[in-house]
């Protein structure tokens, strides 16, 4: 017959095992080239309110844009690095870093963020 | 307004919904005018492809007239009858530029859920989980499009709102499987499915110069459809001991020149193999019944080709070395409708193609549950059930 576990006993089971899961980098970066000047990615990453969009929900303490040279047809190779509040568990950081590379792309190269911001759905009725 | 919701697996419900509104520049508000059932759905309906969320707007190939655009959406007005491919593009990545627009890199909201199974992500696609962007569907009565302007295509006066519908999806689809295929005169083209997408790459593969197309299913409406309102020759899967045998014997022993399979993850089979696929799927052991890609990649002839158009998730006994053996090309992709659309309305202006005979039930949107669980079960002859909002 197989014991039960006390809810203690699981308790102290399930913090043993989240001990031994390993945080992940505070410190993330992805690249993507970008179809836009120079001059245009530095203005669209200076303007507060336009990082805002490309950080927007993010836990970022830290973001820094670097540039780099241009690809064929492609564009500009941008990198963004960050630097978040707290550790994340695996790659999540660089996960962060790559959608708000995405995001810093469409900002630049089509004027706007894609977005289901005020998406209709049977969740909101 | 109404709208038919993902409620959760095998359950969908027209629910009220809020109105959506123009949040970006490029937007445009559509009011739908009709919208269809697609075989993909069926997927979404079986908890197939992850990342659905109860309250999820389903739908995504529809037609519509616009009652709103932002400021930036040039060239569209209220009033404007429009049809709208179902994956966005941006029309100005790279990947829009080079005509590859269901590969557009600025129209994901959500790229971070794709990219652990693809790599990279797709373009957004509306109503089709948010590992593919989480937008709104079109099973609504109102619909926004991002980017507008490049993917709203106005619609030619003579074109009916029933002929331009399917354009939206399931005759891009079929087209690029033909396209795919690079028919040469003479060629005999075999495809895989006879519902919407099979029945249009069969008479796309017309279009393009086929002398011969064999359509592949097991129920008799559609395989009437593919004789009659096509033109192919058709084969019943279960009313044949081999299908191979069957291809090899009308092409003389050599094989089709090309092969498109237009089923996807849930095909339908006989014999032991598909035993297999069914419970695999059903114990979630895998995401794919793939008999059908499969079948099509050994009855392929030699240096032949094979296109992909129905959707896959994460295969398993992908039958590489049949393809690498018998040097076929393989190609596949999500239809980018923005390539295809110009030629697609010439064809219907030019009587040369009427995609609206798939179109076997017509319902309000208030039906729409009900309509979904004839598509799905295949009841009545169903091969589209068609919406009004």
């Amino acid at each position: 017959m197989t014991p039960q576990l006390s809810p203690r006993a699981v308790a102290d089971k399930a913090r043993e095992v989240v001990a031994t899961v390993r945080p992940g980098a505070t410190k993330g970066r992805r690249s993507l080239p970008i179809r836009s000047s120079e001059a245009d990615l530095r203005r669209l990453w200076d303007d507060p309110a336009e990082r805002a969009k490309v950080l927007d929900g993010m836990p970022v303490a830290d973001a820094t844009l670097t540039l780099g040279p241009e690809i064929a047809d492609w564009g500009r190779t941008a990198t963004v690095e960050l630097r978040l509040e707290s550790a994340v568990p695996g790659t999540a950081t660089q996960v962060l870093a790559g959608k708000a590379v995405r995001r810093l792309k469409a900002l630049a190269e089509t004027g706007e963020v894609p977005t289901t911001e005020h998406n209709p759905s049977g969740r909101a009725a | 307004m109404r709208a038919l919701c993902w409620m959760g697996v095998n359950d969908l419900q027209v629910q009220n919904v809020p109105d959506p509104r123009i949040v970006n520049p490029h937007d445009a508000i559509l009011k739908v005018r009709l919208t269809t059932t697609c075989g993909s759905d069926l997927h979404l309906l079986g908890g197939y492809i992850p990342t659905m969320r109860e309250g999820d707007v389903i739908g995504h190939e529809y037609m519509g007239e616009v009652v709103e655009v932002g400021p930036e959406a040039r060239d569209l007005r209220p009033g404007d009858r429009v049809v709208v491919p179902s994956f966005l593009g941006c029309g100005k990545c790279w990947y829009c530029e080079h005509d590859e627009w269901s590969l557009c890199d600025n129209t994901h909201p959500k790229p971070e859920l794709q990219e652990p199974l693809l790599g990279y992500p797709t373009g957004g696609i509306p109503g089709y989980s948010h590992a593919f962007g989480g937008y709104a569907g079109s099973h609504a009565e109102y619909i926004r499009v991002p980017h507008a302007a490049v993917n709203c295509f106005k619609i030619p006066d003579g074109i009916g709102d029933e002929q331009a519908l399917f354009l939206s999806d399931a005759v891009p689809t079929g087209y690029m499987g033909a396209d795919f295929a690079a028919i040469q005169p003479g060629d005999t083209v075999a495809v895989w499915g006879c519902g919407g997408v099979g029945l249009m790459a069969q008479r796309s593969a017309f279009l393009m110069g086929a002398e011969r197309v064999i359509g592949i299913d097991r129920l008799p409406e559609r395989l009437a459809l593919a004789r009659e309102k096509v033109g192919s020759q058709t084969i019943d899967y279960t009313q044949t001991e081999s299908v191979l045998e069957e291809l090899k014997e009308i092409t003389g022993g050599r094989g089709p020149d090309a092969c498109i399979e237009a089923v996807g993850m849930e095909a339908h089979g006989t014999g032991a193999q598909y035993a297999y696929d069914r419970v695999k799927q059903a114990l979630h052991l895998h995401t794919d019944r793939g008999s059908a890609l499969r079948e099509a990649a050994m009855a392929c002839r030699k240096a032949g080709t094979l296109a992909v158009v129905g959707v896959y998730g994460v295969i398993d006994k992908f039958p590489l070395g049949v393809i690498m053996n018998k040097g076929l090309t393989i190609r596949t992709a999500q239809q980018p409708g923005q390539r295809y659309m110009p030629r697609m309305l010439e064809h219907v202006q030019n009587g040369e193609l009427d995609p609206s005979f798939l179109i076997t039930h017509r319902m309000p949107l208030e039906d729409a549950a009900r309509g979904y669980e004839m598509f799905k079960d295949k009841k009545d002859g169903c091969v589209r059930a068609v919406f009004t909002p």
